[in-house]
């Protein structure tokens, strides 16, 4: 923990270059106030402005003077405490304060937002390189992977001018950031060449591997991952001070033009992320772990911490483990199932979720005793035993906890129509969706033992047949070594105890904090965020390398097959820490057997349900049951298609059988792991009066639950549902509970773009529904306002964009790393003839009025726009392009197909499909390797990146091998380099990297190729 | 900035204590509590920024006099010739040594006091065997 910390924000102008216009920094020296709590002394304050400020902005640099020895309610404490807020120019505060600061006094940095605080204040920025050192081949080898940094930014902070030019000193580091997303970020120094012996020693001497060599970093801690980290949500500084009950109201003022408000709230808003640190410092100090504050960027680098602290080896380094068993398991993995099953129908459900699914699932399938074993035992001849076992499986057999520690393992199965997870480009797109369908397959595919057996029971009794499986178990040998640890420094875990079970105690105290102190009890929030952290992402986690100059490593793929094969990737993965494919795919495929055993519940009853996703269901049911109308359902009523709610009886009779799966103790013991969710409550605190809840779903994760009170849409049949709902203000219109965001989320707020409120979202799902009630009255006066996201410069790459508009410029008025952007969607229709790909993005600007004359940059082409919201209708148009409006935005979303299922009729699933869907049965045409999905997942949601291969890798990419054996060979003998960039007209380096240096181009350019060698073949 | 600088004396203080390498004691006392050790530049930081000893502030403080007193020039200055630089470097050698002597003369008076209070009150330690 630093000694001190500096807290620092920034204010910008509102135009594109979002340059510095002043900012506020705090300087807090740590005082330990007990073992594991610090309190941060305040002893100084300071402002600083652009060095140049007084000759573009006289009168803000005046009212900036008059702030200078204004008094400060410092720590008196401390005897060098300042008690006047000091005024520094840019130039002095890197100076004097944050080189000081960070360098010699190895402070702490923290920014709400770092990345872009530091890139405001920095006078350059580059890119951080990935250089082979010189020297010896085992040092040039060691450092052939790139580092984390590589591929960010690199902040220029320390300069001097040379020549009129500002150039990196010697002496000084630069600050590279590599961003992770929107939340998270690498953060360190890049050592300068030369460093003063007093910065040469480490702080901790002990602390350090001697072997190695040690620089000074830097502590830079972003106050958003930590909170993030803490709290696992994403927020800003209003929402992150409210988490941790730290006074904080954000001021409505003006931004943009220094006025003493203005400045007021930029030093409001620093107080706020000081008082926030101190509180996040105090809450992570709560976990003994040998984890630094700075490097906490995600829950799961607490949980890991966890079992580092346990002494807990990752089962990949206990035992070297035959890669083909860990590439079966990775083919075998597949995420949490989430779909539609009723669409664009609105029925009454009661709303169930699994309580902690995937710790329960770890505690059930024995994932504790695999982590604390001294090794895992595989057991790669279980092919008799595990088919008889699942020959005798039924639904009750899965009801009874000891069957679940022998689903842990693997299996090879030629699928014959058994309804499993399968990966597929349903829509005809380039990007996946997982469904759990009928498959056939002539190629051998290996699924994990619980996933064959919620096919058993949701095929109604067909076994799948086995050609092989794998069993993991514990040897009888605890580790040694292990360390027992207290969670949050109070609730003790012991490693070595055979019947303690880490899961089993984090969730069990969790709810004991709940019950005794309330839902909102920290510690309670922090248990959950541990107990989810360590149950599942750790044991698939793989790390993503970006090569430099798209250079392709050669790498070997272990996947589904039986010989490995191998593939050049420019972005090669690495398994994480405690990356264990045959557990993680383990955990997520009893997750899916849970819901298995949850629809059979219900089919059995004859029921139905409107929507699953990964740990919950809503389940077709009213207080008495009865028929609903939904067409495509299975029974009739006077010529109808219905489906059958059950009653509210009966889904408390189905919560019921899933008592017997619940491992837990103490007050949480007999109850039922299948909960109903705070919605189902007409007060959800006492959960006395349950009230009908009603839901719209359109696809997989894109639904709504709502209430109403006339029922006028149901038209119940037979039975009539009695609403409790009472508290809706408006009685035709439906109260809604729970709008999902997924797919607007991503979204610019129409009504104000700087107001980060997501009521928009609710608004949006009223208009659905009224859409879908024959009421398109009363529509929201913002639907034809252009649909645009914000995203950030988080890379290098995307920067470049901006060169033309940064060339000549200072870098106080270039584009600048880290600044907001604008992205702004363009329907198919409108898209530019010339065009294979079209995403249009600008500098920030809050003005939507703004957004028609600013000048926009598709991201791939590099070509420039004008926007214009008259639709082209045919006509060509030269520079000018219409994006979409929230209006196309909705019913695109509400046309949003569930690709992966059939519409009733039998047909794949359309934009008009409504009412039951069934599975879609899937027959392999061919098996592909690809890599971890969720990559760029913010870029990607955004509409920054739309083609698949900029986020996803391709292992045994077919087209690449047919490249490089059959198009690269034939453009470089017959044509040359010169004559091929000519006919593709690209430039000679880049077809010279493709020719001669084996870069594979990104697929629009490699079209190109492709088409001159086809010309070359005709003739 | 006016008034006290906490920023600029956590940063000299920080370097102060990295100076010294952990489990290093004052040359001249044996004081061994990192908090009051500090690495003295035995001809002045200009004149050799490496040549350091550690010693405690109380002898750093008396190191820095005798400096003084030497005329060691301590302030920076570009233009200083080798030669100047190693007569710096000569007196600041020997004011060293003078307080080092001061020092270790004082310990061996104390180490003196101390053979004669043994002699005093337990006339038998003479009889203890000595290591070899």
């Amino acid at each position: 923990m630093p000694d001190a910390f500096l807290v620092l924000d920034t204010e910008t102008t509102i135009t594109a270059d979002q340059r510095l216009l002043f900012g506020c920094w705090r300087y807090y020296r740590t005082r330990w106030v007990a073992d594991n709590a610090i309190e941060l002394s305040w002893v100084a304050e300071g402002l600083f402005y652009p060095d140049d400020l007084a000759t573009w902005d006289p009168d803000g640099y005046e009212i900036l003077r008059r702030f200078e020895h204004q008094r400060l309610a410092v720590d008196t404490r401390d005897l060098d405490a300042n008690p006047r807020l000091s005024l520094q120019s840019q130039d002095e505060f890197l100076k004097r304060t944050l080189w000081i600061a960070a360098n010699h006094a190895r402070a702490g940095i923290a920014a709400f937002n770092f990345p872009f605080d530091l890139s405001r204040v920095a006078r350059g920025a580059g890119e951080t390189r990935h250089r082979l050192p010189r020297g010896d081949e085992p040092a040039r080898a060691r450092a052939r992977r790139p580092s984390v940094l590589d591929g960010g930014f690199s902040l220029m902070l320390w300069p001097y001018a040379k020549d009129g030019r500002l150039v990196q000193s010697h002496y000084r580091p630069v600050l590279a950031i590599r961003n992770i997303d929107s939340k998270r970020a690498f953060k360190a120094f890049k050592a300068a060449e030369r460093v003063d012996q007093a910065d040469q020693a480490p702080d901790d001497p002990d602390s350090i591997d001697p072997s190695r060599p040690w620089k000074f970093r830097g502590h830079f801690l972003d106050v958003r991952t930590l909170v993030f980290a803490l709290t696992d949500r994403g927020h800003n500084l209003e929402s992150a001070c409210d988490a941790f009950d730290v006074q904080y109201k954000k001021r409505k003022d003006k931004h943009g033009t220094i006025t003493p408000e203005y400045v007021t709230y930029c030093r409001e808003d620093t107080e706020a992320t000081g008082q926030l640190l101190e509180a996040a410092l105090n809450a992570f100090l709560r976990h003994p772990v040998p984890l630094q504050a700075t490097r906490a960027y995600s829950p799961a680098t607490i949980g890991k911490s966890y079992l580092r602290a346990m002494n807990i080896k990752p089962p990949l380094a206990r035992r070297k483990i035959d890669p083909r068993v860990l590439g079966w398991s990775m083919s075998a993995y597949y995420g949490g199932r989430a779909e539609c099953r009723i669409r664009k129908t609105p029925v009454p459900v009661v709303y169930c979720d699994f309580l902690s699914m995937y710790p329960t699932v770890c505690s059930l399938m024995g994932i504790w005793k695999l982590l604390t074993t001294r090794h895992v035992r595989i057991d790669q001849n279980a092919t008799t035993e595990i088919q008889q076992r699942l020959d005798n499986l039924d639904t009750d057999a899965c009801f009874d906890p000891p069957l679940w520690p022998q689903l842990v393992g693997i299996a090879q199965i030629k699928p014959d129509g058994d309804i499993l997870p399968v990966r597929a480009r349903y829509s005809g797109g380039q990007s996946w969706q997982i469904g759990i369908n009928p498959l056939k397959s002539q190629e051998p595919l290996w699924y994990t033992i619980a996933d064959l057996a919620a096919s058993k029971i949701l095929t109604c009794g067909k076994t799948p047949q086995i050609l092989k499986a794998i069993t993991l178990a514990p040897t009888l040998a605890a580790a040694v070594g292990l360390q027992p640890v207290n969670l949050l420094s109070e609730i003790p875990v012991d490693p070595t105890d055979p019947d303690a079970d880490f899961f089993q105690l984090v969730v069990q105290e969790r709810k004991r904090l709940e019950t005794e102190l309330g839902k909102d009890d920290p510690r309670a929030r922090g248990l959950k965020v541990l107990a989810n952290a360590t149950s599942y992402g750790i044991y698939a986690e793989m790390t993503r390398h970006e090569l430099p100059n798209r250079r392709r490593d050669e790498v070997t793929v272990y996947g589904s097959r039986d010989k490995p094969h191998t593939a050049r990737i420019n972005t090669p993965e690495d398994p994480g820490e405690f990356a264990f494919p045959p557990m993680a795919g383990a955990i997520t495929g009893g997750a899916r057997l849970m819901l298995a055993l949850l629809e059979r519940c219900i089919t059995d009853q004859g029921g139905s349900y409107e929507f699953c996703d990964t740990d919950s269901m809503a389940v077709v049911a009213t207080r008495t049951g009865g028929l609903i109308p939904c067409p495509g359902g299975p029974d009739q009523l006077d010529g109808a298609d219905v489906v059958r709610a059950l009653s509210y009886r009966q889904v408390d009779a189905i919560r019921d059988r899933f008592r017997g799966l619940n491992p837990y103790r103490g007050a949480l013991a007999g109850e039922s792991i299948l909960e109903l969710e705070d919605e189902n409550y007409a007060k959800p605190e006492t959960r006395r009066h349950r009230r009908q809840l009603h839901c719209y779903a359109i696809s997989s994760k894109r639904y709504v639950l709502y209430n109403h009170e006339s029922g006028r849409q149901l038209a119940l049949r037979g039975h009539t549902a009695v609403d409790d709902d009472t508290d809706s203000p408006d009685q035709d219109e439906p109260a809604l509970r729970k709008p999902s965001e997924h797919g607007l989320g991503q979204l610019l707020n129409p009504i104000d773009p700087d107001d980060e409120s997501r009521d928009w979202i609710a608004e949006s799902w009223q208009f659905i529904l009224r859409g879908h009630a024959g009421r398109p009255d009363a529509e929201p006066d913002w639907l034809d306002r252009s649909a645009v996201a914000r995203t950030a410069i988080t890379s290098p790459r995307l920067r470049r964009q901006f060169r033309t508009l940064n060339r000549g410029k200072s870098y106080d008025h270039q584009i600048k790393p880290f600044n907001f952007l604008l992205v702004t969607f363009i329907d198919i229709l409108e898209r530019p003839a010339d065009e294979r790909h079209i995403v249009l993005i600008a500098s920030y600007e809050a003005n939507r009025n703004r957004w028609l004359g600013m000048c926009w940059t598709n991201r791939y082409s590099g070509r420039t726009y004008h926007l214009s919201l008259e639709p082209s209708e045919g006509r060509e148009r030269v520079g000018i392009v219409t994006p979409k409006t929230y209006r196309d935005i909705l019913n695109g979303y509400r046309a949003h197909e569930e690709s992966k299922s059939l519409a009733a009729s039998g047909v794949p699933c359309e934009p008009l499909t409504a009412g039951l869907l069934r599975r879609r049965p899937v027959v392999t045409r061919a098996v592909m390797h690809i890599g971890k999905e969720a990559n760029h997942l913010e870029d990607t949601l955004a509409g920054l990146i739309v083609q698949e291969d900029e986020r996803t890798n391709t292992y045994d990419d077919a087209a690449q091998r047919h490249f490089f054996d059959h198009v690269v060979p034939v453009l470089r003998e017959r044509l040359g380099i010169r004559e091929t960039a000519r006919r593709t007209h690209m430039s000679v380096a880049a077809v010279h990297s493709v020719l001669a240096g084996g870069a594979y181009p990104r697929a629009a350019n490699r079209q190109r190729y492709l088409a001159v060698a086809a010309d070359l073949k005709r003739t | 900035m006016r008034g006290p600088d906490p920023i600029g004396a956590d940063g000299r203080r920080a370097r102060a204590r990295r100076s010294v390498p952990a489990g290093a004691v004052c040359v001249a006392c044996g004081e061994n509590d990192p908090r009051v050790l500090q690495a003295h530049h035995v001809a002045g930081l200009e004149n050799d920024r490496k040549l350091t000893v550690v010693l405690c502030l109380n002898h750093h403080h008396l190191n820095t006099l005798g400096q003084l007193d030497l005329g060691v020039e301590r302030s920076r200055d570009r233009g200083r010739h080798e030669v100047e630089r190693l007569v710096n470097l000569l007196r600041g050698h020997a004011g060293f040594f003078t307080e080092d002597a001061r020092a270790l003369t004082a310990a061996a008076d104390g180490l003196e006091t101390f053979v004669r209070m043994l002699d005093t009150h337990c006339p038998s330690w003479r009889e203890m065997p000595v290591a070899d």
